[in-house]
């Protein structure tokens, strides 16, 4: 007799699949610090878009455009995976109340997203870097920078 | 707790984290001369991360419940960390924006020495 697809283990794979006690102690914690975290990263997100643009502001529009472009898809990017961290410790915190395994896999999905983004951020943050020194190298050696920035 | 869905899910999701983790802690480790206590910490989150996706990984290949638990606890002294990491940065940050603020860009000065500088004119003041 096959009991593979019998309805008595689907209720078995139904039950299996439910969050541990352990998990469920472990969740509350992590979705405060992932909150606190998120809340921080948004500070200076912000304070770092502020110094940006003081800084553009005073040095030469050629050379500014081409760090900002670059600055603007690490500000987007940096900003999304924020958003995403946000969803996920609001996730985490409905799986504290639920129990739902449903809602665990949409977080463990914002989770997934929130460390792709952060690969995307890397790899903008050396383009914008190789960016930066190519231009500030270019500024310097036309005498840029001779009398300070004031 | 036995769910495919969620072990490919969270298998997908390891792999990201190592993606990132390992050249952030080579690019910690090469930064560590030029700002010791960024590098420290971004070399400590690194570490974390590395460790809470294998533990991901273990519990992928096993199906042990450990490994998911482990990963959360890492995860979790991550997200300590990087609170702590973030909100040395922002008082930073806010120096440097108050110092240009009310001196202009001085290229030529360290951080640390606007925030003295600062400091003390607020002290005179």
């Amino acid at each position: 007799m096959n009991y593979e697809n019998s309805p008595l283990d689907e209720d078995n794979q139904q039950e299996s699949a439910e969050l541990s006690e352990d998990i469920l102690l472990q969740i509350p914690s992590n979705a405060f610090w992932t909150r606190l975290y998120a809340i921080f990263y948004l500070i200076i997100n912000l304070l770092s878009f502020g110094l940006a643009f003081f800084i553009l502001l005073q040095i030469p529009f050629k050379i500014s455009v081409g760090i900002m472009i670059a600055g603007a898809a690490f500000a987007a990017l940096s900003l999304w995976a924020n958003m995403s961290l946000f969803s996920y410790s609001s996730k985490l915190y409905k799986v504290v109340k639920t129990a739902d395994i449903d809602i665990f896999i949409e977080a463990m999905e914002q989770r997934k997203l929130y460390w792709q983004i952060c690969v995307w951020c890397f790899i903008t943050t050396v383009i914008l870097v190789v960016i930066a020194f190519f231009f500030i190298l270019a500024f310097l050696m036309s005498g840029g920078f001779a009398g300070g920035l004031r | 707790m036995e769910n495919s869905k969620l072990k490919e899910l969270l298998g997908v999701a390891a792999s990201w984290q190592l993606i990132y983790a390992i050249p952030a802690c080579l690019v910690a480790v090469f930064s560590m001369y030029s700002n010791a206590i960024a590098a420290l910490f971004s070399l400590a989150m690194g570490i974390l991360a590395i460790s809470s996706a294998t533990a991901i990984q273990r519990y992928k290949s096993s199906g042990n419940e450990q490994g998911l638990l482990t990963s959360f606890k890492h995860e979790k002294i991550y997200f300590i960390l990087g609170t702590i990491y973030c909100l040395l940065i922002s008082i930073s940050l806010l120096a440097t924006l108050l110092y240009i603020y009310r001196y202009g860009i001085e290229i030529t000065q360290s951080p640390i020495k606007w925030s003295l500088r600062l400091a003390i004119d607020w002290l005179k003041d």
